[in-house]
Parts: structure tokens; sequence; C-alpha cells
């Protein structure tokens, strides 16, 4: 599946996303009211196959949920609504709407370095990761995954997401990163730090796979960095069951997620596994 | 989006609102741009601009704008020896080989044809201006832009009016390629009116859309097309 934020807000975006070969369009993360974003410079390419981004949750608001909603469902794969919010009623508000609209399930985006409300605040404080998961879980039927970011307290968080309801985690979400012009001495994105995502995380994302996957027996979705299928299959013997995939579409193109799910297919029979799901969390039973 | 720091050499107001700034890019890129290519242009700490290269020669670059907000006003004030970052040229590039081609352009909209006129040769075509005097100072730094008519709001330069009242008299056949830049009203306009005409393509070349620039913020949708990343190319049809 696709990680959160590359399109996924209007319905042509869906009819570009399902041209991709994902086994899941994620949406960008709506929240309630519109949000513009962040004045250009938004994205810089930095170093490594790697993005800074402040786009700042730019979305139309829970009313383009329904409209993309609809139209990614045509391509018979499940759509995951990314769901954001300055308050507990905000993320339940939201996941309701996502629901109600016909979304296989809705990602809590509790990680986002982007805005100032919400986001990584809530994704760090094991006590409102359990209370915003609580409330949303006990008002949606769907499936309750819950995206966080890299926190000193990520395995309370992620055990808290669990007793509060979510049915998977994402793990990890952008790393909170600044970029300076060395001529002009300016910060160059506008927001002047923004999110990092891309080969540059790609081992943060791997350890925090494997440390929430060694203490909080939850099914996890690995995003951070997977360039090749390689890195892909890391974050599967580290423990997820399933990956996203953002940076590598810019930089590579949308033809990279065929490309890392073939490899994948390779890679699993060459070790002799019979599915990815058998290799989940291998690397811990060595 | 990554940027080439470019160090201005000149930033001449050619006319009114209408400048022509020439930087050198600290850092060779390793495509040069090509026609009808674009850059995110950033001005440091005020804003990102998505502008057509109007020429390019080995780590010059050269850029025609109008001043129409905080971000092109800034860049207005730069001068030389400023930085400015410049991104690798984005887009596809198009050069039509062996057609009869014919440039349509609206005031800043001539931009991307100052490029295409180092590439495509026999061109012809049309540039609305509303003061001709524009015009008239852009060919002195353009000698090759003489090829086109130039229609003028003001009638001090070649024909009197818009370019919309002349679309349906320029000649044109079914092996005819048509390129349009410009304001939206007049590309829509020109599109329209192209439709009721026999020719061969008819093309828009739009980037004024492009935020991120990278194919991720989806700002830049036409119909199902990233303007950053398919673009700036696109049918006339998207804008009928």
């Amino acid at each position: 599946m696709n990680a959160s934020g590359i399109l996924g807000y209007l319905p042509e975006h869906a009819d570009i996303m399902a041209s991709w070969g994902l086994s899941a369009v994620v949406s960008k993360t709506f929240t309630k009211e519109p949000r513009a974003g962040h004045s250009p410079p938004i994205v810089v390419k930095v170093r490594c196959y790697s993005l800074l981004n402040s786009v700042g949750l730019a979305n139309p608001g829970i009313s383009g949920i329904g409209p993309f909603v609809e139209r990614a469902r045509r391509y018979g794969v499940p759509v995951v609504v990314s769901v954001g919010g300055k308050s507990c009623s905000e993320y339940v508000e939201v996941a309701e709407v996502a629901e109600r609209c016909g979304a296989s399930a809705v990602e809590l985006n509790l990680g986002c370095p982007n805005v100032e409300q919400g986001g990584l605040e809530v994704g760090r404080d094991p006590v409102q990761v359990l209370k915003v998961v609580k409330d949303v879980s006990s008002v949606v039927k769907i499936p309750v995954i819950v995206k966080l970011g890299i926190s000193d307290r990520l395995v309370d968080s992620a055990a808290k997401a669990m007793e509060g309801g979510a049915k998977a985690l994402t793990l990890i979400n952008t790393v909170r990163g600044t970029s300076i012009d060395v001529y002009s001495f300016k910060p160059i994105l506008s927001n002047i730090s923004g999110g990092l995502s891309g080969a540059s995380i790609h081992p943060i994302a791997v350890w925090a796979v494997y440390s929430v996957f060694k203490e909080v027996p939850a099914d996890i979705i690995g995003v951070g960095g997977v360039i090749t299928w390689r890195d892909a299959a890391e974050l599967i013997l580290a423990g997820a069951k399933a990956v996203q995939v953002g940076t590598a579409i810019v930089y590579r193109g949308p033809k990279v997620v065929k490309s890392i799910v073939k490899g994948l297919r390779l890679w699993v029979r060459k070790v002799g596994a019979k599915s990815v799901t058998e290799l989940s969390g291998a690397a811990h039973r060595v | 989006m990554s940027y080439v720091p470019a160090e201005v050499l000149s930033n001449d107001n050619v006319y009114g609102k209408y400048f022509f700034i020439t930087a050198r890019v600290l850092r060779s890129y390793r495509r040069p741009p090509l026609p009808p290519q674009f850059a995110m242009v950033w001005v440091p700490g005020v804003d990102l601009l998505p502008l057509s290269y109007a020429s390019a020669s080995e780590r010059v670059v050269g850029f025609f704008y109008k001043v129409v907000g905080e971000g092109t006003k800034a860049l207005s004030t730069r001068s030389k020896g400023d930085v400015i970052g410049v991104s690798e040229p984005l887009g596809r590039w198009y050069i039509p080989q062996g057609r009869d081609v014919v440039f349509l352009a609206g005031g800043a909209g001539i931009a991307p044809f100052l490029l295409y006129l180092e590439y495509v040769g026999n061109s012809r075509g049309l540039w609305g201006v509303r003061q001709g005097e524009l015009a008239t100072r852009l060919m002195e730094l353009f000698p090759k832009l003489k090829s086109l008519l130039v229609a003028s709001e003001d009638c001090t330069h070649g024909l009197c009016g818009k370019l919309t009242d002349y679309v349906s008299r320029i000649s044109v056949g079914k092996d005819t390629e048509v390129l349009i830049s410009g304001p939206i009203d007049m590309v829509r306009e020109v599109c329209r009116r192209l439709r009721n005409i026999k020719v061969g393509r008819a093309y828009v070349i739009a980037e004024s859309m492009v935020k991120c620039g990278v194919g991720a913020c989806g700002s830049c949708l036409i119909g199902n097309l990233l303007l950053c990343r398919d673009g700036p190319i696109v049918g006339c049809d998207h804008f009928e």
C-alpha cells in the first residue's frame, strides 16, 4: 500500500493511484475542516533517496472523504482513510465520516511532525494515545489502524494503542528535520522544519518495527524508506505484515510498487517460505 | 525537489511589470533544460515560483516573468550577485520535429517559446500583449522573437487588438501543431476557437499551478495528469 501523503484527497488522485498496483490505497490525512497547508517550498529532496516535506496536511476537510473513497472503491482494493485532528472529538468525527463513506479502515495519524496541534504530540504521549484510540474504536466498526512517529516512548504508545482497540499499527511516520541553503543561509522549507522520509529513516523504521513487535502483540504495517524490495523485506523480518511505500514513488516513479512486489515474491521463494506472513518477525526467531 | 544554487547575473526590467532574470547555476544540471520544461525558482525565505526556462546555455539559465504577487515581487528585487535556488528541469520536454508549428502566447506566456525559438526552425505564431512596447523591448533581447506576429491591445505594435481576435485567421492545417501558453482565460478561449478549426494538434503549456514539484501534493492536477510530472504540455481538450 502507499504511505499516506502521496496524493490521495481528490477522486482523480484515486484514478492515478489505482494504476500503481497497490494492495490498498491510503488517503492523505483528512481533517474536519479544510486545510490550505503551508506555502511553498513544501517539499525538498535531500540526499540518499530522501525527502523533507512540510505540506501541512493540506486537504479539503471531511467533505472530501466521500468523493475520494467512492472513486477509490471502484478499483476493488481496500481504501484506508488517514484521519487527523486537533482533538479527540475531531478524530472521532472524521473517522465516523470515513466509515459512513465506505472506507475499509481508518488510519489515525498520531505521528505527523508537520502540524502544531495533534499529530506527534499525541503519538508520543501513551495516555493521550489510549484516549484517542479508545474514543475512535468505540464508535466505528471498521478496523482502526494507528500510525505512530518515532519517540522514546514508542513501545508504550504502541501498547496503549492496542489496549485502546487498535487492530494494527503503522510504524513509523516521518522524522522531523530541516534543510538550510548554505548560500542564502535560509531554511528551504517555508515552515522551516518538515518530516524526513525515505532511505535516511529506513534503519529507524526497522528498529521501531523490531522493538514494538518484540514487546507488543500487534499486526504491524512497516513504513519508512522502502525504496527496494530489500527494504520491504527488512521491515517484514523485523515484524511487519505489510509495508507502505511513499518517497520511492517520488524518486523511482509509480512503477516501483510493482518492482517491490515482484522482488518480494522472488525473495519469499528464494528463502524457501510460502508467504510474506510466514516471514513476518522471522528476525526474532534467529 | 532539489535546488541548485544560482547566482544572479542580471535582472532586467524589460517593461512595466515584466522582468528577465539570468543566473549562473553553481552546480551543473544532470540534464540541460529543454523546452517547454520549467523550474521551481526559490526566492530564499520568500516563495517558490514555477517558471518556464526562457533561455538555457551551459550553467546559465534565464526566466522571463511578470510581477504578480509577493514572490515575483521579491524576485524582481534580486540583483547581480544575489543567490536564488533553481530546481532541476521539471516536466517532459517536447520538441516537434518536421512539423508546421504555431506558437500562440499571451503576455508572460511567451516565456517557454523564447527557448523554443532556439530549437524549432521556421516557427511562426502570434504573441498577444497589452502594450506594444513590451514586444519591442523583448525583441531587442531575443531577436528571433521577430519571427512571430504581435497583437497589441494598445495598437502600438503589429496587429491591433487581442490575440483571440486573430486566432481564427491563422493559417493552420491538419499537419499543424499549435502550442499555447498564457493566462488561463486566454488559453480557454483559444482552445475553444481552435476546436472549430481543423488543426492537427493543439497543446497547452501550463506550469503555474505546480506547488511541490515532485508529484506528491496533487495540487497541479488537470484531468488525470499531474502537471509537474506529466506536463507541462497537455492537450487543449483539458482547457475547453
